[in-house]
């Protein structure tokens, strides 16, 4: 039931999203036509792509049309390059899904590894250290730490490249990845880490391991098996959402490291006001956002058992 | 070599590093042991995986596995690995930041600094500009001049790079294709002298009348009037032969030295030579990589991953000035004029700016030698509107701002000729800046209390530092401006509507070297459009006009040169604008770059450009 609730909403929540970007591109006080003919076009010119690009029409004829295109599967025309909007974003999506994955891991490696290691000794020397990691991780810019680590490790050190996504293949992409993971990554692992840790403590402090710290299981599969399960339930909630954002394009990244991603392609689109891109790179990062909560909407009573026995699906 | 050393080696021949290498080499000591260990043992990505499975296990359950350091050594064992490859420089390739990906590559649309470099690349046009920006021969050998026409004869066996024949058919439909307003050509009244020309551009046909090839290489342009700029607006890259006239933007074809042969969209293009290289040492292949960011494009020239610096954008002002003291990379500038004026723009048609003494007021109040100070000295104080580098400038003319008691145009020659060596601003004086005359104007304009007005500007770095630059110098005469930052496609769009902004911060580039590109398109009454109007000041003067008019019927060039100069007086006794500076180029080059020069019009001037051995000095631009 949940499921023939969630989808029509999911595509409500989509199509609003749409309706939203599409009025504010518009209601901008600039002209994309006088941007796309250059600043020194003269104005014949200007007025002549003005109406080619169909712009001299009521607004609400032009979204009509749009979302009838977007039905269609057809995302419109880049007004820059003339290039289909959608092959444009998805030819930009593998990079962004490197990316995306890439902080993934970091997320998992720092901040979840840090809130274990935390949420089962509250109070050691390792927690007092996952504090401080939490508090400089939330602290710092992205962007910033990004320039850091580009200077450090890629100009002076040169262990890492400057930039760029390299030539393909797994370990030149890994190569390249590194920097630009760890820069979104770590910033986003302190939540991770305090989620998990907080999660972790109040579940190693409840009854139920009492009772099986009490029947003589051993403390690590008390950590692993009981208390780690339940307090990692949120932490893929909150994967799922970042994830989805990520997909959307990290833009500060991926403009420090000039990841070829979707970030960048929203960037360069939004400073020649190239709307049926920007739509498009908005869009994308919608679909990307309600399809994975939807999936971990439905993925969620698959490993929490209350939630299915409460019949969630 | 292994592992270890070939990353202490990559280390220690990193020159700031030098003095730091013994610690290095000792700090990641632990470090490049454990890598040559781990190469040993598990040369594989998949054996740094197992064994932080198994290390996970051993900490937390309490079963045997790896050293807990091993995860993150195992990533890092691999960067440094990767390291081992030398920075190559290799002296066939010429390696440029060309800034965003253009997306698609089309000479008749094309309207910036980084297309037209990619445009001089691939395609010839009929005529060039050479250094000083004077008309030469391109496809065309020569041509003659005629009052009603002009005749071009092509040169014999010119190519295409996909080895088809070039002739004057391919001229003829390149034009036509050109003109159609399907292809959206920013400029295409620039070729309306042509019969036929208007009729294409209304799109009421589909071939320029006035345009024939009467054998396969002679191009024949009947002319409606008499046009003096044509042959300039010719030399542009929107009149690139195409073969047939036709373009595939993502393969484009040309006749130009260069082919594309890969472009990795977002990364990279590569270039590679169409015909044979004028030079043993002439690069062969020039890579223009896409998308970098200021901070990288600087630190991956000071890697030698870069040939050239500030080809595309200027230098970043904190890199510019660290690059400049430092020792290693000083002497290492070329410079030249930017044929571009910064200004103020004061709608004439709105209070109070419809009196010109509050304009010059505005003129009067405003530290140019500061705002030339701000951009770390990349600029010549302006006296005039016409910038200083412009071919056919007699330099030696007074050009600034008439002003009683004071003599003008002092500074003309001020910021010329700057060699690479001696790049400092001081000295540079603002002939113009009188706070004291400023306030007496706007008091004789019936605003002894100052005036308050919106002040729009680009929301782009430079142009906010230098207007809250502006801001600080007009309030001390009285006027106090309220800043509006814009992004540049909205600010485009308000400044060019009538009756709405009333100051504003504007900016010309050059599209060719004429005066006639600065004085007409801004302040001619034909340029006055109540949306996106090109003259947004809004300047009405029919004397000013009637001079243009003169201008452009005058067959002589030294003579419209000499109208022109006294057309820009006319402006300037008018001052719809404050002229506040002219932009210098700035390019860093690498030690075994030979005969790079800035040019007037094309932004990678990479003809003459050696790699690895001298063969020309490199020097700034050529008009100078």
């Amino acid at each position: 039931m949940n499921l023939l609730r969630r989808v029509p909403l999911a595509i409500g929540v989509w199509l609003g999203v749409a309706a939203i970007v599409f009025g504010l591109m518009y209601v901008v006080p600039a002209d994309p036509a006088r941007i796309l003919a250059g600043a020194q076009a003269d104005p014949s010119t200007v007025a002549a792509i003005h109406a080619q690009l169909g712009l001299d029409r009521p607004l609400i004829i032009r979204f009509a049309a749009y979302l009838g295109g977007l039905l269609h599967g057809d995302w419109g025309q880049s007004y820059l390059t003339g290039e289909p909007v959608l092959g444009t974003v998805l030819s930009h999506f593998p990079a962004t899904l490197e990316l995306a994955l890439g902080a993934l891991i970091v997320y998992l490696l720092f901040g979840c590894g840090l809130g274990i290691l935390a949420g089962s000794r509250p109070g050691s020397w390792a927690d007092r250290l996952a504090s401080v990691f939490v508090l400089a991780g939330k602290s710092v810019p992205g962007f910033w730490l990004g320039l850091v680590l580009l200077f450090l490790f890629a100009s002076q050190l040169a262990i890492f490249p400057l930039g760029g996504a390299g030539e393909g293949g797994f370990l030149d992409t890994a190569y390249h990845l590194a920097l630009p993971a760890l820069t979104l990554g770590l910033s986003g692992a302190a939540y991770y880490m305090r989620l998990l840790r907080q999660g972790l403590a109040a579940e190693l402090g409840s009854d139920y391991v009492r009772t099986a710290r009490a029947k003589g299981i051993g403390e690590g599969t008390v950590l692993w098996k009981h208390a780690l399960r339940n307090a990692i339930l949120p932490v893929f909630t909150l994967l799922g959402v970042d994830f989805a954002q990520l997909l959307g394009g990290a833009v500060l990244t991926e403009a420090v490291f000039d990841w070829p991603g979707i970030g960048q392609l929203a960037l360069q689109s939004i400073a020649t006001l190239d709307v049926p891109m920007i739509m498009g790179t908005v869009l994308f990062a919608a679909t990307a956002i309600v399809a994975i909560n939807l999936a971990v909407d439905l993925v969620y009573p698959l490993i929490d058992p209350r939630l299915r026995d409460r019949g969630a699906l | 070599m292994n592992g270890s050393l070939c990353a202490v080696a990559a280390l220690r021949n990193r020159a700031p590093f030098d003095s730091f290498g013994p610690i290095l080499s000792g700090s990641l000591n632990g470090s490049l042991c454990a890598v040559a260990a781990l190469r040993n043992r598990a040369p594989d990505r998949n054996g740094i995986l197992v064994s932080c499975g198994m290390r996970a296990r051993r900490r937390l359950g309490g079963s045997g596995a790896r050293p807990a350091l091993y995860r993150s050594l195992g990533v890092l064992a691999l960067a440094m690995l990767a390291a081992c490859a030398p920075a190559r420089i290799r002296h066939d390739t010429l390696r440029v930041a060309l800034g965003d990906d253009p997306g698609k590559i089309d000479p008749a649309t094309g309207y910036s600094v980084p297309t037209w470099s990619i445009d001089k690349l691939l395609f010839d046009s009929l005529v060039d500009y050479d250094d000083a920006g004077r008309i030469v021969p391109d496809l065309a050998a020569t041509w003659s001049v005629e009052p009603d026409r002009l005749v071009f004869h092509l040169r014999h066996g010119l190519r295409f790079s996909n080895g088809a024949v070039c002739r004057a058919d391919d001229v003829v439909a390149s034009m036509d294709r050109l003109l159609r307003p399907q292809t959206r050509c920013p400029v295409p009244r620039f070729y309306s002298a042509i019969a036929g020309a208007d009729a294409v551009i209304a799109g009421r046909s589909r071939h320029i009348a006035g345009l024939t090839a009467p054998d396969p290489f002679t191009v024949e342009m009947r002319l409606v009037r008499p046009d003096p700029f044509l042959l300039q607006v010719l030399a542009m890259p929107f009149c690139a032969v195409l073969p047939h006239g036709e373009l595939d933007p993502q393969h484009p074809i040309g006749t130009g030295p260069f082919a594309l042969t890969r472009w990795i969209h977002g990364q990279q293009m590569i270039f590679d030579r169409a015909r044979l290289a004028p030079d043993p040492h002439s690069p062969r292949r020039v890579e223009f990589e896409l998308g970098l960011s200021e901070q990288v494009e600087d630190l991956k020239f000071e890697r030698g991953e870069l040939d050239l610096l500030g080809v595309h954008r200027p230098i970043d002002g904190p890199d510019f000035v660290r690059l400049l003291h430092d020792p290693k990379w000083k002497s290492r500038f070329v410079a030249g004029p930017e044929m571009a004026t910064y200004y103020i723009g004061m709608n004439t048609e709105m209070p109070p700016f419809n009196d010109v003494r509050v304009r010059k007021a505005v003129a009067f109040a405003v530290d140019r030698a500061r705002l030339v100070q701000l951009l770390n000295g990349r600029a010549v104080i302006a006296s005039g509107f016409l910038p200083p580098g412009l071919p056919g400038i007699d330099q030696s003319l007074e050009r600034a701002v008439p002003r009683p008691g004071r003599a003008a145009g002092s500074l003309a020659s001020a910021g010329l000729g700057a060699p690479a060596a001696s790049l400092a601003p001081a000295g540079r004086r603002d002939p113009l800046y009188d706070v004291a005359e400023a306030r007496a104007l706007l008091a004789q304009a019936g605003h002894p209390d100052g005036i308050t007005a919106t002040y729009y500007c680009p929301n782009s770095g430079t142009a906010t530092k230098l207007a809250m630059a502006i801001q600080q110098d007009l309030a001390g005469a009285g006027i106090h401006l309220i800043l509006k930052p814009l992004s540049f496609p909205t600010f485009l769009t308000a400044v060019g509507q009538r009756r709405n902004v009333k100051i504003f911060q504007g900016n010309w580039v050059a599209d060719y070297p004429d005066p006639s590109n600065f004085l007409v398109p801004l302040f001619s009454s034909a340029d006055i459009q109540d949306v996106n109007s090109r003259n947004t000041t809004f300047f009405h003067d029919p004397a000013y006009d009637a001079l243009l008019a003169r201008a452009a019927a005058e067959p002589s060039a030294a003579r419209r040169d000499v109208i022109y100069r006294q057309a820009e007086r006319e402006l300037m006794a008018q001052m719809p604008v404050a002229p506040l500076f002219h932009p210098e180029n700035y390019v860093l080059v690498q030690p075994w770059v030979y005969g790079f020069r800035l040019h007037p019009v094309w932004p990678l001037a990479f003809w003459d450009i050696c790699l690895g051995a001298p063969c020309r000095p490199n020097v700034a631009g050529g008009q100078r």
